[in-house]
């Protein structure tokens, strides 16, 4: 297990190393760059924009900023954005709230719809419980969480007038998001819970717990759920690349402050330090999550461990 | 150039009236008592009419206004931002500035006169004041702040419409004197700009590229707390602020206000959306398509102004293989621009054609414009083949094997977009493959400056000759400004010169005329069209007015129910 | 002549192996005749071939050109005189632009399936024939690439190259190919502890026709599966990327283009934003039920599961 582990970790900071190179020249070879977004007039000169891409170093090849970012970033200096000079320290402690908080609450709200509506569906096996739920599901995979979102924002915010359309931090604010991010989730969640169970419900430990007189309910509960539930967990983690990706277009349309929309921004305004830091952070987030997701499974599942 | 208190008693009872303090009736009866005609009376009532609906009851302290803005955020430095935002109007001030009715009024300055050669004017500077920081705001630091926009390596973008300043002094805390070369009437247009807002150079400086991003230091009544460019702008009260002199603002002293919060909101149905909801208090610039339901709502109240903006497109006079050096290929691909429908569809008539380089409100507008430019699809025809553009087998026109084919850069936004699709379809009518190419901020401009076939921009400026010199003198173009079309036309810098040396109100007129009639015959840019200015506010919102002279409202007698 | 039973038993081989291949078609014929028994699979057909042949002749069989302004008749509301769906902010015919709309959305989603699927399945052939380092390389490429979320590659790609549907092809592309090798890989490394697989090894038959003859027909229905769900995951992602402006460009119609143009008047004809959206929603959802369909049939191991 502690080769594994290592080997495990190995990889993972040699593709974090690959894709901090790929991200920094994609961003830095790409057209345009910071002197319109920011600091600059747009109007400015092309003689002040010279000289202010000079005194960023940007007029340096890019490998050699490259190990000039290398050298900040092992002295712990992040940097700060171009656009309005905010340390990303700070930077990552609200944005990375914010976004914490949003994909917190989808996950959690996507579990406490879909473990129970996929038990329910696994039990009413082919009931009209089942054919709706799945049927819910299906729909669920099919809608486009933006289209989802102008929908919501249509009735909730306009005709009812109940929730605000956008904006954060207060905790009406959060609903909506919440909500459109974990649809797909949610649906895939379900599907996964009804097919784990279906396989356990067929093991021979239910039949005989049921022999020994157990209640059905505790049968499905405390037994058959408990080992369906781990491919659920593991199926989390590898899911949650997805999320991050949904993310950055759900917190755009809510103008939600988190690090997608942070980094939607930056992209387009050509704040390196921001787009390549947040870029890694979402990269490095994902492979943790697969990282635990991998190790979790392999605990509870030792033959896994050998491939 | 009169002096600081041109009109006292009229704008006495405009500051009554607009202060609700009269009635509509009183208000006529007292400005005719003071000799003025009907038409004045009526412009006046006019230019206020935004105001009268919210400004009764006493004023309560406290709360955050919380404002929607369709446009993203500029930092906070007047010197070198890219266009100034409302912030701007919170957190500085300026020499003077403009009342509802246009005139100059004092803000920084108390008084004024200008030397009878129309060689210098002499400022009054208010006694006392003091920036945010606590530093001194004197003659000396009002000049260190025109002396640094006039110091190219500061990177003002503006530094061609300040070129006939010749030098300011400060002989005194309280006195400042501009310079200049040659008569320049039209000084005072400039400096109540928000590029010329008085801040704290010394500050400036010791911040560098972080000031106006991370802090600022103004007189304005209220202090910056944070900017965050795409998301929000919030300023709080500055408990020290020593109040106004600027006659038409009626709260003499601090703001009422705790704070304010402008949020950008680039989505249009949202923006109707949060000011129905009640998620923000005021909004500028609601969707063309949102205005009749907004209108519609019982709890807002919507204000209509003319704006000093265009929307405007080049075409560089570099591509002469396409002929665009050529007056007559300008011409004819403008004449394939149907305007008017423009108008129709996309601005939901709110708007204006723009045949000539501004809008008709201009007090130099000439209808003499309206001879160029008009939709004729024949006339475009015509003077395409005479170019020696003939049709080929797919509709776009050929000359010596040379497709008419070109690419147009705009900003990606959805109503740039709309506009770039419309204009494409239209060029495509008479023979000429537009491809539009819709990039976002941090490439639109570089490539604007890259030497592009045609750039499509709009503009938005307190005095819109001025802003409009920018784009078509020929000093800005080869990268040196934003001339991106490289438009060398002599006819348009002469006007620009009389406009820069005119030495009285007639002579500017007269200039902007000359320069409106150079731009729409000779079209170094090809106007399209002008949009109106709209503003909402719920009916809690008390002492906010839009006017048509300054590019956003004053906070200081913004109150809240 | 001792050689004699070395023939025989090649011989064996041999038939043994011819008979596995003959097993094939009946496979297939058995196939067939599941599919169209399975009620989900019919009707999630039944949708993509309607989407496809809309596709395929739509846009011939529009009724205006889907660039044709006429600005006097902007945003005309369904069933307008002349409009069957109505007209959008510049006055174009809706129904046109939405049968282009279609043809775009779906040559994106099979486009970017279609590379996915074949890079996958070479790629996922290889590392669980071979293993062994060609394995640990290609697996390498597979876990980078699921490392990223899709999204992020694409907003990343299209920052550089400019935003367009060649952008939005090459980054889906590039994210789904390894959930198909993925898929590959773990088919294979069973499938070659198979007889078959060591019988045609033992007829002296070379690794890529191994591969190409026997392996891939057996892996091919999981790749169709996930080939359903994976076009469905396309076409979502090129419309939420034509949301936020990177995908296709005006006056091109792509659907998630048309949902964010039409969006912007949501509160003045919400038809220029739903009538897209539910074309979307019908089509992923036709795809989503063509491979639980599917599935059932060629999987019969996961049959009912889910």
């Amino acid at each position: 297990m502690a080769s594994y582990l290592a080997r495990r970790t190995g990889y993972m900071v040699l593709i974090l190393a690959i894709s901090s190179v790929v991200i920094f020249y994609a961003l830095r070879s790409a057209p345009g760059g910071p002197s319109g977004g920011g600091v600059l007039s747009p109007l400015s000169s092309q003689e002040i924009r010279q000289a202010y891409e000079k005194r960023l170093g940007l007029d340096q090849p890019i490998y050699t900023q490259y190990f000039i970012y290398l050298g900040h970033i092992a002295t712990g200096d992040l940097g700060t954005s171009l656009v309005n000079g905010t340390p990303i320290t700070e930077l990552l402690q609200t944005h990375a709230r914010n976004s914490l908080i949003l994909g917190l609450t989808a996950l959690l709200v996507s579990y406490l719809i879909a473990i129970p509506l996929g038990v329910l569906a696994a039990v009413k096996r082919n009931t009209w419980v089942d054919q709706l739920a799945m049927g819910g599901a299906i729909l669920g995979m099919g809608i486009p969480n933006f289209w989802l979102a102008l929908i919501l924002v249509y009735f909730f915010s306009l005709r009812l007038g109940l929730l605000p359309s956008a904006g954060c931090c207060d905790p009406p604010q959060l609903i909506m998001p919440a909500l459109v991010l974990a649809a797909e989730g949610t649906a895939v969640t379900m599907r996964m819970t009804r097919s784990s169970m279906l396989e356990h419900l067929r093991d021979d430990f239910v039949r005989a717990l049921r022999a020994k007189g157990l209640p059905e309910w505790q049968v499905i509960i405390r037994h058959v759920l408990r080992n369906a539930l781990i491919p659920v967990i593991s199926l989390t983690g590898l899911r949650l690349g997805w999320l991050v990706g949904y993310a950055l277009i759900v917190e755009t349309i809510f103008r939600w402050p988190g690090v997608g929309y942070l980094l939607v921004d930056s992209i387009i305004r050509r704040d390196y330090p921001v787009a390549q830091f947040f870029s890694l952070l979402l990269i490095l987030f994902v492979l943790l999550a697969n990282w635990f997701a991998d190790i979790a499974y392999g605990l509870a599942n030792p033959r896994i461990r050998v491939a | 150039m009169d002096g600081a208190s041109s009109r006292p008693a009229v704008q006495g009872l405009v500051d009554q009236y607009v202060g609700g303090r009269l009635s509509r009736r009183q208000f006529v009866k007292g400005a005719l008592a003071l000799g003025l005609g009907i038409t004045t009376i009526g412009g006046i009532l006019a230019a206020c009419s935004g105001a009268t609906n919210s400004t009764s009851g006493t004023p309560k302290k406290g709360g955050t206004l919380k404002e929607g803005y369709d446009l993203d955020f500029s930092r906070l430095d007047p010197i070198n931002t890219n266009w100034y935002d409302p912030a701007f109007y919170a957190v500085y001030e300026s020499l003077v500035t403009n009342d509802p009715q246009g005139n100059y009024v004092p803000q920084i300055a108390s008084s004024w006169t200008a030397a009878s050669d129309g060689l210098s004017v002499t400022f009054k500077i208010r006694s006392g004041l003091k920036f945010q920081s606590g530093a001194p705001l004197n003659a000396a630091a009002i000049k260190a702040v025109y002396d640094g926009i006039a110091d190219p390596k500061n990177g003002s973008p503006l530094g061609s419409v300040w070129v006939p300043v010749a030098s300011t002094d400060a002989p005194d805390d309280t006195t400042l004197v501009i310079k200049l070369k040659h008569p320049y009437f039209d000084l005072f247009n400039i400096v109540k700009t928000g590029y010329w807002d008085i801040i704290n150079m010394a500050y400036r400086t010791q911040l560098g590229d972080k000031y106006g991003q991370q802090g600022v230091d103004g007189s304005g009544p209220f202090k910056l707390t944070e900017w965050v460019p795409g998301s929000h702008t919030s300023v709080k009260r500055w408990e020290d602020y020593p109040g106004t002199v600027t006659p038409f603002i009626q709260n003499k002293g601090k703001p009422y206000l705790d704070g304010i919060n402008w949020l950008t909101i680039l989505d249009a149905p949202q923006r109707a959306i949060q000011i129905q909801n009640g998620e923000i208090d005021t909004l500028r610039g609601p969707a063309f398509q949102d205005i009749t339901r907004l209108q519609a709502d019982s709890n807002l109240t919507v204000t209509q102004l003319k704006e000093w903006s265009g929307y405007f497109f080049s075409l560089n006079f570099k591509r002469t293989d396409l002929g665009f050096n050529d007056v007559n290929v300008r011409q004819a691909l403008s004449h394939a621009i149907d305007r008017a429908s423009i108008v129709k569809a996309l601005l939901f008539t709110h708007g204006e054609p723009l045949y000539g380089p501004i809008t008709s409100a201009d007090k130099s507008y000439t209808k003499d414009v309206e001879q160029f430019n008009q939709f004729d699809v024949t006339k475009a025809k015509s003077m395409l083949s005479a170019a020696g553009w003939k049709a080929g087998s797919d509709g776009i026109l050929v000359k010596g094997g040379k497709r008419f084919t070109f690419e147009m850069i705009i900003q990606a936004e959805s109503f740039n977009q709309q506009l770039g699709s419309v204009i494409q379809a239209q060029l495509k009518t008479v023979g000429v493959d537009l491809k539009v190419s819709s990039l976002d901020r941090g490439t639109f401009f570089n490539k604007a400056f890259a030497n592009p076939d045609s750039v499509m921009f709009f503009y938005l400026w307190p005095v819109p000759i001025d802003v409009v010199t920018l784009f078509v003198n020929s000093v800005n173009a080869n990268g040196k400004g934003p001339n991106w079309g490289n438009a060398v036309v002599p006819q348009v810098d002469a006007a620009i010169a009389a406009w820069q040396s005119a030495a009285n109100q007639d002579g500017l007129v007269a200039a902007g005329k000359q320069f409106q009639l150079a731009i729409a015959e000779q079209l170094p840019f090809v106007p399209v069209i002008n949009r109106d200015a709209f503003w909402v506010n719920r009916k809690n919102v008390h002492g906010w007015h839009p006017d048509q002279w300054n590019l956003y409202p004053y906070y200081n007698d913004v109150w809240l129910d | 002549m001792a050689d004699l039973t070395v023939l025989d038993e090649k011989a064996q081989w041999e038939a043994k192996v011819e008979r596995l291949w003959t097993t094939r078609p009946s496979r297939w014929r058995d196939a067939w005749y599941e599919l169209s028994r399975n009620k989900l699979a019919v009707t999630g057909s039944l949708i993509v071939v309607f989407f496809t042949l809309v596709a395929i002749v739509g846009p011939a069989l529009a009724p205006y050109d889907y660039a044709k302004q006429v600005l006097s008749d902007v945003l005309l509301p369904p069933l307008s005189n002349g409009h069957l769906l109505g007209t959008d902010e510049l006055g174009r015919d809706l129904l046109s632009r939405l049968l282009l709309g279609i043809r775009i959305s779906m040559a994106v989603g099979l486009g970017t399936t279609a590379i996915a699927l074949s890079v996958g399945t070479v790629a996922g052939m290889l590392a669980g024939y071979y293993r062994g380092w060609v394995d640990r390389i290609i697996n390498g490429f597979v876990e980078l690439v699921w490392g990223f979320p899709l999204i992020l590659i694409a907003v990343l790609l299209i920052g550089a190259i400019g935003p367009g549907l060649t952008g939005v092809v090459i980054a889906v592309g590039f994210v789904n190919w390894a959930g198909f090798a993925r898929i590959v890989r773990g088919e294979v490394f069973a499938l070659r502890e198979k007889e078959f697989v060591a019988a045609a090894r033992a007829l002296g038959k070379g690794d890529l026709e191994i591969m190409a003859r026997h392996l891939l027909p057996n892996v091919v229905g999981s790749a169709l599966v996930m080939g359903s769900y994976y076009m469905a995951i396309a076409i979502i992602a090129e419309a939420g990327l034509s949301f936020i402006g990177m995908g296709a460009q005006p006056p091109l119609p792509s659907l998630g283009q048309m949902i964010s143009q039409g969006s912007g008047y949501m509160l003045l004809n919400h038809w220029l934003s739903t009538i897209p959206g539910f074309v979307i929603v019908l089509l992923v959802l036709g795809l989503n039920v063509l491979g639980d369909g599917l599935r059932d049939v060629l999987d019969p191991r996961l049959k009912g599961v889910s």
